[in-house]
């Protein structure tokens, strides 16, 4: 075998793959028997950047030096960037393999724009403001790949908050349509070494409609409309699989079907400023009397210890004397102070007065290097049965109509691998496996060595 | 991209095959259309025959920049490294090929012939820099002398490019 296609489903969850619905997903059941699967653990935090630029390059968000999509520039209050392409600067697997002269396809895979050039071709994913853009490489796959996919290639769902939800699927099922067409439009008319696709539906679905799936989920009613939309998708999405791995050769070529995270139930929202304005860490210029997005301009630096970012997951931040511009934490004082605020995020009650069983990561902790500008703390709330909500002036610290986005699921730890290889070759077969022994088992499928510097380690 | 060549001059005991492997991986990496004649691999065909003597090695010269000129005119970048130490062989192949860059490796003769190039476009010290460096140095020169296209990655979005990315990341949820 000399050759590897890897489909990538954006948050594929493996309590519906394996224990749900295998048997209803034919070719995705065909390779689970003919080699290996389990779970996928995802990278702290689990979210889809950087937990893709992970698995391709073997390094821990804190060696990457971004912590999920929008990260601190400096130490100033609002010096945020967005971590794209042109951040990343550790070599990832089809890096490696243009060196060797091996072909690679590269197509959605996060984090991809804008794109860089390689030995073969990349379409970028959707971080891309849009198609007028230059979001390929070579330039030229632009202009093909419109009609490569039936008309219209689509780099993600529009207008995701719609209450139409009809119109939501509707979309969701032709993103994935283009993307598959294309894909194999590409995949057919070249030899490729190395071949990788991530589609986004999953993600998009389980997020918009998982209240109508999940009977434990707070707002399920029994017999809703939307009941069986997960699980037609995926049967959709098994059926698009079929068809390229019609076009694959069993005799030259191994699949993989990966996930960079999972999903559950997401209880609600904990409003995290709220909080910190309960504790007497955070203090705004005015009191704000009804919800808003707290922005850095309303805060009064000077009374105020620490603030949160809102998002499937909670970033802390402290305000350090002589390191953020009116920081007042005084730096001897900062372990102490850290460690009480991670005992009181951690005692977090519900409503009930039930502990939600919060974690709170320090990131020297849980990365080997902590570069560019780590939050103060990584916070799981309610281990993410809860997502965070940075707005204020809600009045309360528990949300259940999120204020940003989709309240119906949050990011679960481990996503999926699925590998047709012969088991023999696994070196230990084992329930969950690594992202970061992915990049690692690739180059080492190719022949290649495994640089010291990844962490991961290869599964062959 | 118009074909070029990357002449690796150094004496015996430099690392030049081995930094003209690395820059020859750092072009593959980028997409470009690349090359490698040495010593160790098509130069195992390309010199069969050929001896140590002052003939030979201007021969040997000659095949290189013959092969290199084919592969520039297909648009293919010839990276040369083998052992030249004569500066007359090396600059009628410069004045031969045209678009030339030479780099010169900097190591210890071993107490045999080396003539050093006069105006080589890069000079580098592996033992000083390190292979990291020394990688840099010739692709970036490669770079301001217009023959690859720089690396200009941009990470900024515009104004309106931002508040449609922040819409959308937090229409998902992610912010």
């Amino acid at each position: 075998m000399k050759k590897l296609l890897i489909i990538g489903l954006d948050c594929a969850t493996p309590q519906l793959v394996f224990d749900a619905w295998l048997d209803d997903l034919p070719n995705i059941k065909k390779l689970v028997d003919q080699g290996i699967h389990g779970n996928l653990k995802s990278t702290c935090p689990p979210i889809t950047v950087p937990a893709w630029t992970s698995m391709m390059t073997s390094k821990d968000p804190g060696t990457l030096g971004f912590y999920g999509f929008r990260n601190r520039k400096g130490y100033g209050y609002d010096e945020l960037f967005f971590a794209n392409n042109a951040y990343v600067k550790e070599k990832r697997v089809w890096n490696y393999l243009s060196r060797k002269r091996k072909k690679s396809l590269i197509m959605g895979v996060p984090q991809t724009y804008p794109p860089k050039p390689l030995n073969g071709m990349l379409v970028a994913s959707f971080l891309t403001p849009n198609k007028d853009v230059q979001y390929t490489h070579p330039d030229s796959v632009k202009t093909e790949l419109d009609q490569a996919a039936g008309g219209n290639y689509i780099i993600d769902v529009r207008d995701f908050r719609t209450d139409k939800k009809e119109w939501l699927i509707e979309q969701i099922y032709e993103m994935t349509e283009a993307r598959f067409k294309a894909f194999n439009h590409f995949y057919k008319n070249d030899d490729w070494d190395f071949a990788m696709m991530v589609e986004m539906g999953i993600d998009r679905i389980h997020h918009a409609f998982w209240r109508y799936h999940d009977k434990n989920h707070r707002l399920y009613e029994a017999g809703n409309k939307f009941e069986n939309a997960i699980f037609d998708y995926y049967k959709y999405v098994d059926a698009r699989i079929g068809e390229t791995l019609a076009l694959v050769d069993p005799e030259e070529t191994t699949v993989m079907v990966v996930s960079d995270h999972g999903a559950k139930t997401m209880t609600g929202a904990i409003a995290i400023n709220e909080w910190f304005m309960r504790e007497g860490y955070l203090t705004l210029k005015e009191p704000v009397t009804s919800p808003c997005k707290l922005a850095t301009s309303m805060i009064d630096w000077s009374k105020t210890r620490c603030w949160g970012e809102g998002g499937y997951y909670s970033r802390v931040f402290f305000n350090v004397k002589d390191r953020e511009p009116e920081g007042i934490i005084p730096k001897e004082e900062y372990d102490a102070f850290r460690r009480e605020v991670i005992t009181k995020l951690e005692a977090i009650e519900d409503e009930e007065g039930k502990c939600i069983g919060t974690q709170a990561f320090k990131p020297e902790d849980i990365y080997s290097n902590t570069n560019g500008i780590p939050p103060d703390l990584v916070v799981y709330l309610g281990n993410l049965d809860w997502r965070s909500a940075g707005s204020v002036g809600l009045n309360t610290l528990h949300i259940y109509e999120n204020d940003t986005g989709p309240d119906d699921a949050n990011h679960a730890e481990n996503g999926i691998i699925i590998w047709n290889i012969d088991p023999t070759r696994i070196k230990e077969l084992k329930e969950t496996y690594s992202i970061y022994d992915m990049a690692p088992t690739i180059l080492t499928y190719f022949g290649m060595e495994v640089p010291e510097d990844m962490i991961g380690q290869s599964l062959i | 991209m118009k074909g070029f060549t990357v002449w690796f001059t150094g004496p015996a005991q430099s690392d030049r095959n081995y930094l003209a492997r690395m820059v020859e991986e750092s072009l593959l990496e980028r997409g470009i259309r690349v090359e490698l004649i040495d010593d160790e691999s098509a130069g195992k065909v390309l010199f069969e025959g050929l001896g140590g003597s002052p003939e030979d090695r201007e021969m040997a010269v000659a095949r290189a920049a013959h092969v290199s000129e084919m592969l520039a005119r297909n648009e293919v970048i010839a990276l040369v490294s083998l052992d030249a130490p004569y500066r007359e062989a090396r600059e009628s192949a410069r004045e031969m090929l045209g678009d030339f860059c030479e780099i010169l490796v900097k190591g210890d003769a071993g107490g045999e012939t080396f003539e050093e190039p006069a105006k080589p476009e890069v000079l580098v010290d592996m033992q000083a820099d390190g292979e990291d460096q020394c990688v840099t140095t010739i692709v970036r020169t490669l770079e301001l002398l217009k023959l690859i296209p720089a690396d200009e990655t941009s990470a900024e979005y515009s104004g309106d490019e931002e508040e449609k990315i922040t819409k959308r990341l937090k229409d998902l949820g992610y912010i």
